[in-house]
């Protein structure tokens, strides 16, 4: 558990390894920290997201 | 979408309905979801609520037999309304610091009063807002839509690069928000806004959660939208998260205020050079004009932190207060707003540079001197700044008098021998040999007639009354 949150935490704040392009949706960033200030409920979602990028990556390596 | 040929070259984007004037009169088209939203906001009570509260501009539906002198409208039209003319339109990149602010705290307790009506704002956009003297006043009485549960505040974005982002250079960088809302109309990107706070975003709890993490997550997640909105669904996010949200940003806003030093203008009227009975005489000559024009307009230019901005607002219905230094305005605008002065509109505007025609086919804001026609034009203490420091001939100057159609102009001639000018001059040479007293007679006198001249030394600063040949 400690492992994941501080995995989370980290690609928070390094930034994501996803390049944004011309088709973002501007409001998605808005959205989301609406659900972060939401409550813990929120943050639950936020963290399900990171970690499924996360696993993604992983699963990348493993492939490979 | 069929479009009317009166309609509001601003007014062309909501599909609920659309702007247009006759005359003076300002009316909204209304297709069938514009009549619907309407038609709730008014049932529901929050119209009369937010009225009774002068939060929003008077609007009624008109009867089927009131549109004579409309022309054919489009066929989608469905509805008309009538709403209560603003005075004169300004735009928020020529608003002060505190006009931003109150703006800013009008659209969120917009968004908290009618959340008991069930409703909210549909977008957040500060070219929602106008100011009639120093009251802020919610104009498109069509952004009010009800809420939807399982929904989040959809203006959120919005309001952080119109308002929030704005309010923030200025609070914790000391950068003049004016000429970035002048190139970003939509707001200032969240992108801008964290290259520019820097570790400040970091380090400040509000600008931590708006700019650093929302950045993050955007970048991060910019194409899971229809996943979100799921998620919100599914989390019975509701009108109350909404409305802590609301609050928190509030909150954020209440707390951010402008740096503490002021500029050199701003502190102008306790440094200025006139000896006292000079200043007087000035003031004297001022009122005698103002009081025998008798004029609905004047335009002060140059007015500074609005000394006789206020002279003139006894003597005129509206008074519209230019400077090019915003801490001048903002504290202008904060006496205005202290004191109850309605008549005074007080806006960020460099004369040598003004607010052009921005957006769509240059259409959508117009530029300030189209939007700018005045009786009379106070013009004190300026003309070396425009001479000397920007290198405009006085010919230009008492052109863009007869433009602004102005039929009177008090106007102070600055010569040389004056210590404010040789300051301006100490440091280069003087290639102005035409910056003399005669010279500028001899140019007003091209477009105006001479009504007074008035030396208020001798040797020194002299005040002119001019009556114009064209605009009479």
């Amino acid at each position: 558990m400690k492992v994941k949150v501080v995995l989370i935490l980290l690609v928070i704040i390094m930034g994501s390894p996803i390049r944004a392009d011309a088709y973002i949706d501007p409001t998605a960033g808005g959205l989301l920290i609406q659900l972060l200030l939401g409550g813990l409920a929120g943050l639950g979602v936020i963290a399900k997201l990171y970690w499924g990028k996360i696993q993604k990556v992983f699963r990348w390596k493993a492939k490979k | 979408m069929n479009k009317n040929p009166l309609s509001d070259s601003a007014s062309f984007r909501d599909p609920d309905g659309y702007v247009f004037r006759v005359d003076k009169r300002v009316f909204r088209a209304l297709r069938r979801s514009g009549l619907d939203l309407y038609q709730t906001f008014r049932e529901s009570g929050a119209a009369h609520w937010a009225e009774q509260q002068k939060l929003i501009t008077p609007s009624w539906e008109l009867k089927p037999g009131e549109r004579a002198g409309f022309g054919d409208l489009p066929s989608d039209v469905v509805g008309i309304l009538e709403q209560e003319r603003i005075p004169f339109l300004s735009y928020p990149y020529e608003w002060s610091f505190d006009m931003l602010k109150d703006a800013a705290l009008l659209q969120i307790d917009l968004s908290l009063g009618v959340a008991p009506y069930n409703l909210t704002l549909k977008d957040a956009t500060s070219f929602n807002i106008q100011f009639v003297g120093a009251k802020p006043i919610f104009i498109d009485v069509l952004s009010f839509t009800p809420y939807k549960p399982g929904t989040p505040w959809v203006g959120y974005a919005q309001f952080c690069q119109s308002f929030l982002y704005p309010l923030a250079l200025k609070a914790l960088a000391g950068v003049d928000f004016q000429p970035i809302l002048r190139t970003f109309l939509d707001g200032i990107p969240i992108s801008f806004m964290k290259k520019i706070l820097g570790m400040r975003a970091w380090l400040h709890p509000g600008m931590f959660k708006h700019v650093v993490l929302q950045s993050a997550l955007q970048r991060s997640f910019a194409k899971k939208t229809p996943e979100l909105a799921r998620e919100f669904r599914d989390l019975h996010f509701s009108l109350d998260h909404v409305l802590g949200l609301l609050r928190a940003i509030k909150g954020q806003v209440e707390k951010l205020s402008p740096p503490h030093t002021l500029s050199h203008w701003a502190s102008y009227p306790e440094e200025h050079s006139y000896r006292p009975h000079a200043f007087e005489k000035k003031r004297a000559f001022v009122i005698k004009h103002l009081e025998k024009i008798g004029t609905s307009t004047v335009l002060d230019l140059g007015c500074n932190t609005g000394e006789f901005s206020l002279l003139a607002s006894s003597h005129a219905q509206q008074v519209i207060a230019l400077d090019a230094d915003p801490d001048s305005v903002n504290k202008l605008y904060l006496h205005c707003r202290g004191h109850g002065i309605s008549r005074i509109l007080p806006l960020v505007s460099d004369l040598t540079n003004p607010s052009p025609g921005l957006g769509w086919n240059h259409a959508e804001r117009a530029s300030l001197l189209d939007r700018c026609k005045a009786e009379c034009i106070l013009a004190l203490a300026l003309i070396h700044h425009l001479c000397l420091t920007k290198n405009i001939p006085f010919a230009h100057i008492f052109n863009l008098f007869a433009r602004l159609k102005a039929r009177h102009v008090i106007i102070e001639f600055v010569p040389k021998s004056d210590p404010m000018v040789k300051e301006l001059l100490a440091n280069r040479d003087d290639v102005y040999p035409w910056y003399t007293r005669s010279q500028f007679e001899k140019e007003a006198e091209a477009l105006f007639s001479i009504g007074e001249r008035l030396e208020l030394e001798e040797g020194g600063r002299v005040m002119y009354w001019l009556i114009s040949h064209c605009n009479s």
